[in-house]
């Protein structure tokens, strides 16, 4: 274990900028991002915690390597939930993998937003609803998925998605609609 | 500001990453490195809207000189008479590079923002202003001309601008060439693609407005083959595509043929208007 002196109260922003002197601000940026972007690798991939791990470094050192290249125009948590998603793209077509999304708990919240976006019927016990979503989810195409998990399980809005997934926020809004479609239709199908 | 500073612990992760990039000494890239990569997207997307722009300035320059053909087909089938018109080798040519633009046009920072058709129809719009541009200040004529002298003779009259090749087919009544002496007032002799020389026959003959009878001039005549080396024609025409074609060395013995004031080969560099 190693201490280090870091300002917690910088933005993320600031730090990426200090990160480019300085190895101790680039830790805070992943210590901040760490859980979050392990949550979004398994989510969207469907990988076990481990893999995910090392999938993870690689995105961190990809990010540091490209620290020059953050569009500060951008937030960075969009900047960084882009590499991500892009170092996943690239890790999915190498390795296939079986989805094991449901394996990660859904926070209470984001299952009652589910519920009522969904008009899905609620389980006496909460992680029977967790998993039937999980597996509704795994059951949808990746571009369906991605967005639904971004919106959902992120919690970004539409022009934080756009920056992440690169496409236009009409696009994103009319791809969400879609997937909320497809979500309730396969829902429906598997469990009423 | 040392007041804000607090202890935190490393998470097991980001001290694997912070090990890696001191043992491996790695570093952020330079600024400049995406600078120069930027700037080589852009200047890829720039090139292509500059070769999709000189396509269809092409495009225009031939299209307006062989729209002729459409009131009358010359003897010709309607797919001979489509493929001459048609520059269908621009037409893929331009719709290549705007592809090109397109793609490098998408891959900047911050197009995502922009639907792919609202990208699209940008590149084809700035493409062909600049194509129109171009053709207004006659460098159509100038991009013609210097393909025509130094492309390969086969890809030039087949595909750049088949109206040469529309024209040089004297057995079907269509013959084009560079006029090197006025016989009489009712003959003028030419010189064709293949550098063989012809006494054309005008006196039944029809003009166009823009047609200059004098040595030097490039023309495209409708009529009758009488012999291996007479012509009776029947219409002239100017033809402005393909003139330095006709002075292409690789394909024209011409200027080994010097013509003299009888009405043999001199060379065509001084038949020039």
């Amino acid at each position: 274990m190693k201490t280090l002196n870091t300002n917690k109260n910088l933005s993320d922003e600031q730090l990426a900028v200090l990160s480019l002197e300085d190895h101790l601000s680039f830790s805070v940026l992943m210590n901040r991002y760490q859980d979050k972007l392990l949550n979004y690798i398994r989510r969207i991939s469907g990988l076990s915690f481990d893999d995910a791990k090392d999938v993870l470094q690689d995105i961190f050192l990809k990010v540091y390597l490209n620290l020059n290249d953050f569009d500060r125009d951008l937030k960075f948590s969009s900047w960084i939930y882009s590499i991500t998603r892009n170092q996943v793209i690239s890790n999915y077509r190498k390795i296939k993998v079986r989805p094991e999304g449901s394996a990660i708990p859904i926070d209470e919240n984001v299952i009652q937003k589910f519920i009522y976006d969904f008009d899905i019927e609620k389980e006496i016990d909460i992680k029977i609803t967790n998993k039937k979503i999980f597996s509704v989810l795994d059951d949808l195409k990746q571009k369906w998925k991605e967005v639904l998990v971004l919106k959902f399980f992120e919690e970004k809005d539409y022009n934080e998605i756009s920056d992440i997934i690169k496409k236009p926020v009409g696009t994103v809004a009319s791809i969400i609609n879609k997937a909320k479609k497809e979500f309730k239709k396969k829902y429906q199908e598997n469990f009423n | 500001m040392n007041e804000n500073k607090k202890e935190i612990i490393i998470e097991p992760l980001s001290e694997q990453v912070i090990k890696k990039i001191e043992k491996e000494n790695i570093f952020p890239k330079p600024k400049w490195s995406f600078f120069l990569k930027n700037c080589f997207v852009w200047g890829l997307g720039f090139l292509s809207v500059i070769f999709g722009a000189i396509s269809f300035s092409l495009i225009i320059y031939l299209f307006k000189d062989g729209s002729g053909l459409s009131n009358n087909n010359f003897g010709a089938s309607f797919w001979e008479v489509f493929l001459a018109i048609v520059p269908v080798f621009w037409l893929i040519f331009l719709g290549l590079f705007t592809f090109l633009a397109f793609l490098n046009i998408k891959n900047t920072k911050g197009a995502y923002k922009h639907s792919s058709v609202l990208i699209f129809v940008f590149s084809v719009i700035i493409s062909m202003a600049m194509g129109t541009t171009l053709y207004m200040f006659g460098a159509s004529q100038k991009f013609d001309n210097l393909l025509g002298k130094n492309a390969h003779p086969f890809l030039y009259k087949k595909f750049m601008n088949p109206q040469v090749d529309f024209w040089s087919e004297a057995d079907k009544g269509r013959l084009a060439g560079i006029i090197s002496e006025i016989n009489s007032n009712e003959s003028f002799f030419i010189v064709d693609v293949d550098s063989n020389k012809w006494l054309v026959n005008y006196t039944n003959s029809s003009f166009s407005r823009r047609l200059e009878l004098r040595p030097g001039f490039l023309v495209k005549c409708f009529g009758k083959k009488i012999s291996d080396n007479q012509f009776e024609a029947i219409e002239i025409m100017p033809m402005t595509p393909g003139r330095e074609f006709f002075n292409n060395s690789k394909h024209n013995k011409v200027l080994e043929k010097p013509i003299n004031s009888r009405g043999e080969f001199q060379p065509l560099d001084l038949l020039r208007p």
